[in-house]
Formats: C-alpha cells, sequence, structure tokens
C-alpha cells in the first residue's frame, strides 16, 4: 500500500510526486506515459499582468472564485516555486526571475511572451532589455528561422540582425532532425567551438546572442555555458517546436529526483478504474492483456491534465469527460456555436475553462459543490477554470495545485 | 467504471498509428537514436512509414531492420500508439520480401540460427565441452563472425550437458521434502534458457515456490517462440506457439497457474501470440489468462497475505536492479522492487537507464553489435561505478550481456529472494 499515488506524469504529477517523497510518503506514479513536459516552452508562467505579480494573482483570485489560483492561495505559488527552484538546483537546472514583475521572453517567431521564471539560460533574452540582439540558428533547420523570429523582433521595436550558421552534422544523415537530436549535438564541445567560431564575426555590435533551446541536454547547463564563453556575449535559449528540450531537462529532473528517493515512475500504465469505497478511494487499477494489475493507495493525486494532455477527452459531439474516475467536467462549451468560436487560442475559448470543480483543498467536487472524495486532490491542468495560454499562468497553475496539493493532503 | 475509450478498431495494433500526433516524444527517447545514423526513430518507421504499408505496393524500409525491439517508444507514448509492435509487424514482412530477393543472404541464415535458440541448447549441450571451448576461442569467433554474422564479443552463455528438467525430475524429487496434502499446485514455464543454461534460475523459483507451500508442476513445454518472430519468422514463431498451446492446454483446463521466470518468454505466452502472431483462439485466451510472471504471481500472493517474509536480514547489502524492456511491456509495474522491498536490509537501487542494448538477439548480430554496446554503455558504467559485485535482472539476455559488458554477477530476483529465505 501506497501512502500517495499520482495518477499522471506530466509537469504536476511528477512534481507533486516529488514533493510527496520530500514529506516521507511512499509515493508512485503511474501514467499513459510521458506528457506535457515535452511540449512546454521551459520558462515558468504565473500571469500575464505588469507590475507585481503576487497582488495580481491575489486580485485575480478575490475576483473569480472558481479560479485555480483562489482554490491554492497566493502563497502555494510562492511556496512552489520555491520547491521546484530547489529542487532543480542540484541537478544544474536553475531558474531565475521573480514575482515581483515578468520578464518578456522571446518566442521562435518573434513573439514576446510574459513569463515569472525562466531557467538561466533564457533570461539574457528579456527584451525589458535594449540590447541588440543576435538570432542564430542552424541553416535549413525546419523548426527554426533566424530571419522570421529576428524580423517579427524588429517589428516590435527590438533590435535584431539573424545568422544562419553551418552545422554539417544536420545534413549528413538522410532522416529529419529534432531538437532532441540538435541538443545531443551541442552536447559536443567541438560542434559548440565550430558554431561560436562562426558566430563570433557576426555579432556586429550585438550585445546578446539567441539560439534554439536545443543547448545541451545531459550536458546542460555546461554546454550552454561552454558555448556563452566561447562567444563572448551573453547567450539565450529560445523555445523551439516540440519536442521541448528545456522541458526534457525537467522531466529528467523529475526522473533522478523520483528514482532518487525510491518512488517508481510506471509509465504506459493507464489507470482503467479507480476501486472506491464510498467517499475514499482505495486503488488504482491498470489493465493488461490479462488481467488488472492493482495499485492501493492512502491517497491519490490526480495529475492526469486537460484536454489537451489526455485527463479529459471529448466526443465528437462535444461532450467531455474525465478519464479516470468520469468526474463531472465543468464549464464544457453548450453549444456548437460555443465550440466554433471566432478564435480558438487568442480568445476565452470556454474550453479552455473546462475540468474538474474542487474545493480549497483541491478535493474534487459535483455540481452543487459537495466533496466526492476525501482522500483525493486534482492537480494541473484537470482542474476548472482558468485558460492558461491567454491568462499566462500554465505554469503557476500546476505549481501552485501540485504545491497546494501535497501540502493540504500533510497537514 | 469506464470503458476503454480506444474503439474497437483501433485494437489492431497497426490502426494504433491513426492515434499519432507526431510530437516525436518517441524518438526523443529511443535509446537506438542517439548512437546511430543508421535508424531515423520510432516514429517514421513505425505510425509515420505505416501510412504507406500498402500490402499490395513495395514497402519503404530501409532503417526498420535497426530497430532493436526494445518497445521505449510503445513506453512512453501518451496516445497509445503502439510503435515498437507496428514495427515487429513490419519486420516480417521486410524478411519475407527480403527472403524472395536473396534467398542465400548469410544474414537471413544468421537470423533463422539465432531464432532457433531451443535447437542451439540442445546441440550445444550434447557437445558442451567442445562448445563452450570453441565459442571461448577468439579465432573461432571471428570464423563464426565472417560466415554468420554473429559478432565475436557477443555474450554467449555456457551450455550444459545436463539440462534444468533433468534436475527437476532426478535429484530434486528424490530430495525434496514431500508437498503438504491438499497443496495449491503452480505450473512452471522455465524457457530455454533456463533449461539449457541458467539452472540456478530455475532451482531458485522452484524453491521459493515450495518454501511457499506450492506442488511446483514441469509441464511439458517448448520455446515461447520470441526469438524466431523477432527474426521476423512469423510462421516458426506460430508453429512453436501452437505447440506450447496443446502442451499446456491440460493445465489450463485444471486451473492451475503457469508462472513464467523470463520476462520475455512471459511476455510471449501473454500478449504476443495473440496480439502479434494473430493467433485468436480460446486456447490462446485461455493461456494467457493463467500466465503470470514470476514476481507478478509472488506480489499478488503477497497482496493476499500469503507470502512467507521469514527473509533473513541482509545487514544493509546493496543491490542494483536493472528493469529489462520486456517486463516493462507487461504493464504490470516493478513487482520485483515491490518484493525485494519486503527484505529486511536489503537496498535495491533502480538504475533508471532504460535499456542495456542487448534486445534479445539484436545485439548478438555483427552488423548492431557497437550499436547495443553505445546503448547499453551508461548502465554499464553505472554498475562498474556502483561498487556492487552483483547487480539483478530479470531477463535471461540482459543478464548476460550486462554480465559480460559490466564484469557483474547478474542474477534473477527469485535468486535473491532464495538466498534471503536461506533456501539452498
Amino acid at each position: 500500500m501506497d501512502d500517495v499515488l499520482v495518477i499522471g506524469a506530466g509537469p504536476a504529477g511528477l512534481f507533486s510526486a516529488c514533493l510527496a517523497t520530500q514529506r516521507g510518503a511512499k509515493t508512485r506514479v503511474i501514467a499513459a506515459g510521458i506528457n506535457t513536459t515535452h511540449v512546454m516552452p521551459g520558462w515558468l508562467a504565473a500571469l500575464d499582468a505588469p507590475g507585481d505579480l503576487a497582488a495580481e494573482v491575489a486580485k485575480l483570485a478575490a475576483r473569480r472564485p472558481d479560479h485555480p489560483y483562489a482554490l491554492t492561495g497566493s502563497a502555494a505559488l510562492a511556496d512552489g516555486i520555491k520547491s521546484l527552484r530547489e529542487l532543480c538546483e542540484p541537478y544544474g537546472l536553475l531558474y531565475a526571475g521573480s514575482l515581483r514583475g515578468n520578464l518578456l521572453l522571446p518566442t521562435a517567431m518573434g513573439a514576446a511572451i510574459p513569463a515569472a521564471y525562466a531557467p538561466l539560460s533564457f533570461t539574457a533574452g528579456d527584451l525589458a532589455s535594449a540590447g541588440p540582439m543576435l538570432i542564430a540558428g542552424p541553416k535549413g533547420w525546419r523548426d527554426f528561422y533566424p530571419a522570421l523570429c529576428a524580423a517579427n523582433l524588429g517589428r516590435q521595436g527590438h533590435a535584431a540582425e539573424p545568422f544562419a550558421f553551418d552545422l554539417p552534422e544536420i545534413h549528413a544523415v538522410k532522416f529529419d532532425n529534432i531538437s532532441t537530436g540538435l541538443a545531443r549535438l551541442f552536447d559536443q564541445a567541438d560542434v559548440r567551438e565550430r558554431v561560436a567560431a562562426q558566430i563570433r564575426p557576426r555579432l556586429n555590435g550585438a550585445t546578446r546572442v539567441g539560439m534554439p533551446a536545443v543547448l545541451g541536454l545531459n550536458d546542460y547547463p555546461h554546454s550552454w555555458q561552454h558555448l556563452q564563453e566561447l562567444i563572448g556575449v551573453p547567450v539565450f535559449e529560445i523555445p523551439t517546436l516540440p519536442p521541448s528540450v528545456p522541458g526534457m531537462r525537467l522531466y529528467n529532473v523529475f526522473k533522478a529526483a523520483l528514482a532518487r528517493a525510491g518512488a517508481q515512475v510506471l509509465l504506459n500504465m493507464p489507470v482503467a478504474r479507480m476501486i472506491v469505497e464510498g467517499e475514499r478511494v482505495k486503488a488504482a487499477a491498470v489493465s493488461n492483456v490479462v488481467r488488472e494489475t492493482v495499485y492501493r493507495g492512502q491517497n491519490v493525486i490526480l495529475a492526469t491534465g486537460g484536454l489537451y494532455g489526455g485527463g479529459i477527452v471529448s466526443d465528437h459531439h462535444g461532450a467531455l469527460r474525465e478519464t479516470v474516475f468520469g468526474l463531472p467536467v465543468r464549464g464544457a462549451p453548450e453549444t456548437s456555436g460555443e465550440w466554433f468560436a471566432e478564435r480558438f487560442l487568442p480568445s476565452d475559448h470556454p474550453i479552455h475553462y473546462a475540468g474538474i470543480a474542487a474545493d480549497p483543498l483541491l478535493r474534487p467536487v459535483d455540481e452543487n459543490g459537495r466533496v466526492l472524495y476525501e482522500n483525493v486532490r486534482v492537480a494541473g491542468r484537470a482542474l476548472a477554470g482558468y485558460n492558461g495560454p491567454c491568462e499566462g499562468s500554465t505554469e503557476g497553475v500546476w505549481i501552485a495545485s501540485s504545491r497546494r496539493a501535497v501540502d493540504t493532503l500533510f497537514a | 467504471m469506464n470503458e476503454t475509450y480506444t474503439p474497437a478498431l483501433l485494437e489492431d495494433i497497426k490502426r494504433t498509428a491513426d492515434l499519432c500526433v507526431k510530437c516525436n516524444i518517441c524518438t526523443s527517447a529511443c535509446p537506438v537514436v542517439p548512437v546511430t545514423e543508421l535508424f531515423p526513430g520510432p516514429k517514421y518507421v513505425g505510425p509515420q512509414a505505416q501510412r504507406f504499408r500498402d500490402p499490395g505496393a513495395p514497402s519503404p524500409d530501409y532503417s526498420l531492420d535497426y530497430c532493436s525491439g526494445c518497445g521505449i517508444c510503445t513506453l512512453v507514448c501518451p496516445h497509445g500508439v503502439q510503435v515498437m509492435e507496428i514495427n515487429t509487424a513490419a519486420k516480417a514482412e521486410l524478411r519475407k520480401r527480403n527472403l524472395e530477393k536473396k534467398p542465400l543472404d548469410p544474414k537471413l541464415l544468421r537470423n533463422w540460427l539465432l531464432g532457433r535458440n531451443e535447437a542451439l541448447g540442445q546441440l550445444g549441450g550434447i557437445v558442451a565441452p567442445v562448445a563452450n571451448l570453441a565459442l571461448g576461442i577468439k579465432p573461432v569467433r571471428i570464423v563464426m563472425e565472417k560466415t554468420l554474422g554473429i559478432h565475436h564479443k557477443a555474450p554467449f552463455p555456457r551450455f550444459h550437458f545436463r539440462k534444468f528438467r533433468g534436475w527437476f525430475f532426478g535429484e530434486h524429487q528424490r530430495e525434496k521434502a514431500p508437498a503438504p496434502a491438499g497443496a495449491p499446485k503452480v505450473a512452471y514455464f522455465h524457457g530455454c534458457a533456463t533449461n539449457h543454461y541458467e539452472h540456478e534460475v530455475g532451482k531458485a523459483i522452484v524453491r521459493v515456490l515450495e518454501h511457499n507451500g506450492f506442488e511446483v508442476l514441469l509441464p511439458d513445454q517448448n520455446c515461447c517462440g520470441l526469438p524466431m518472430q523477432s527474426n521476423g519468422d512469423f510462421d516458426g514463431a506460430r508453429r512453436y506457439a501452437y505447440a506450447n498451446l496443446k502442451k499446456l492446454g491440460p493445465t489450463v483446463e485444471q486451473d492451475i497457474p503457469i508462472v513464467v521466470g523470463g520476462t520475455s518468454c512471459g511476455l510471449e505466452l501473454k500478449s504476443d501470440y495473440r496480439e502479434l502472431l494473430g493467433i485468436h483462439t480460446p486456447e490462446a485466451k485461455a493461456l494467457a489468462e493463467h500466465v503470470y510472471d514470476i514476481n507478478e504471481f509472488l506480489w499478488l500472493l503477497h497482496e493476499e497475505g500469503r507470502l512467507k517474509t521469514d527473509f533473513r536480514e541482509q545487514g544493509g547489502r546493496y543491490l542494483p536492479y536493472h528493469t529489462s524492456c520486456h517486463q516493462k511491456l507487461h504493464r504490470i509495474g516493478r513487482p520485483a522492487l515491490d518484493l525485494l522491498a519486503l527484505v529486511p536490509g536489503l537496498t535495491v537501487e533502480e538504475q533508471g537507464v532504460d535499456c542495456c542494448g542487448i534486445t534479445g538477439t539484436y545485439g548478438y548480430k555483427s552488423e548492431k553489435y557497437d550499436i547495443a554496446q553505445a546503448v547499453g554503455k551508461p548502465l554499464f558504467d553505472k554498475l562498474k561505478a556502483s561498487g556492487a559485485s552483483t547487480a539483478v535482472c530479470d531477463n535471461e539476455t540482459c543478464r548476460w550481456n550486462i554480465a559480460t559488458s559490466s564484469g557483474l554477477t547478474v542474477v534473477h530476483t527469485i535468486q535473491v529472494l532464495a538466498e534471503a529465505y536461506g533456501l539452498g
């Protein structure tokens, strides 16, 4: 019997599991597979708001009592970020920033995204600084176009010049290159030396260099630091198309920390059903080809994600279903007209708010606010009531809710 | 509480290709991709190429053969694509076509031979001293590599003239305490490796089961068929499967559980007969439902409160553990780690390296030996640095590979338990 069964191996699941092991809990993660760590940009966005973020989060929580931040309280966000930084630090994954104000970081398209914290290898890209940039990437790599990125930055008044350098390795194989492969190349000193030698003469007054976020995987942060020393000015990473190398670095930290704590992470184990007695969950059952594998747990953290992560699915009529318990999903678009809202991403499309309603202890509740399972906590994108992409709260919510879920289990 | 969401159509493994969203999580996790440029990754040769595999048209498969079949792609996929299984099915097609094109290719003969480890064990056993001597001589291995393409450094186990079954039906029956009246029965599928090479694994399994009050039966059996299947010889694998279905039928009919020591043989009986070889008979289903991985069986026994825990204190002993790829594909979690955690004074650490590289017979092949070694290197390095002299792994070819490449002695979980119980 485990103390804590975590369902889901995305950032919320793995982070909650790490926090539970820190409380001395016998913890096990069961999940369908690797998840949104591998598509996340890498920074930690808490809220897209000007000024002091802690105050803005508190204001948002007061305005929207069903928002996850209202349930977790704003202390959970600050405490969660502190825990995450402490967890990552021994592995060399350092985050910089603060809740006093956002960094403004460039994307591969040259857009500017606000984020409270970012890996140290991102922060020289803060667009609040006026330093002219050289945006550099390997010539012929389909996942990052320096000219596109630099031109869009320029249109917003940020001085940026593009440069495409030669990296013959990516043409030596006849197959596609993905970011993971490039990151492994940048783990090699000779690759870094050749790239730096091409970039240095092209600086032309640039005081910083932006490159796709592939500057090392297994040897990160050394790979990034070494490249930066070779080039001689600060080098910052810009997120690429998936798979996300910065997300993989975070996944690897979680994986190593859980292994060290003796917690098993079991993939390819989608939960088929939960075994429930009254208002308590007793166990999770995973089906294999011949029988069920049953894990008994004192407590369960449900971190299966939302519509993107697979914790919530939709049929072709737009009816939403939570996949593990069959919990009620709140906030689904009610008519096809709502589904086909004018714009999907840069709008308050109702689907973004759909999720599982929870009480302030993050226990799932029904339509009347009655607690359904007293030993279950919901963390991450499975929660209802927020629009991560538009609010700029995606990472903040998984961090705060993971911290709150574990805090309330061990209160 | 909730039905599986996958429509019935998608249960056919090839159709799971349609669930792929091309996120490349599998390619990022594949252990072969980082060490060779010959393999583009599971997404490309799996779900992506599957869309071009029209039964009537030539196949686009040039690099598929470099898939090691470890199944980490299937494991990490969050969308339910059975990537490795798609590849295995495509490899069988590839072999068929290669046979038509170049029937005398020595690599096809080599793959034919590697698929017949049962016969190799029989033959090698008859001339065990000569065979062991010959396999220990470098020039012989070089000739084997030149003619057959079996790499001269690939890890071969030692042949034995005597078989495990001989021990069981001979001295063990004479020496063991009689089974108590009404003792529950359990049948043991030992597989080729235990019968021919690793008797100690089989002895430990029999002793641990008997210690827990079972009467152990050893039904007639043959090779599970996996070595042929993974070398693309589905017809040969099916012949073995049907033979086992017949031989194990009476055990199943009597509702006696069948435990398997090797994680690969267990997976073959449980899942591959039906899912990959397409034997959708009531007998295949009934057999699968009676098959348990030995660790799974003992852990379930413990969950029912029936496993003896009279283990001796191990005084702070440390054992590194490697989870074999095929163990993970059982979808039973890590029962070995749960069992070993019951032993007082024993610390077992999962090494967290996905694959040792050998993946059945892949790492024996001259053109793939270096790839397999590079895949396993992080594990070998970690084990060498651990300071331990013994490691634990529950799959036989992984054990031989890890032992050869790391220098550690590698044993099965049940051997550790038998020792902790104080059994012979």
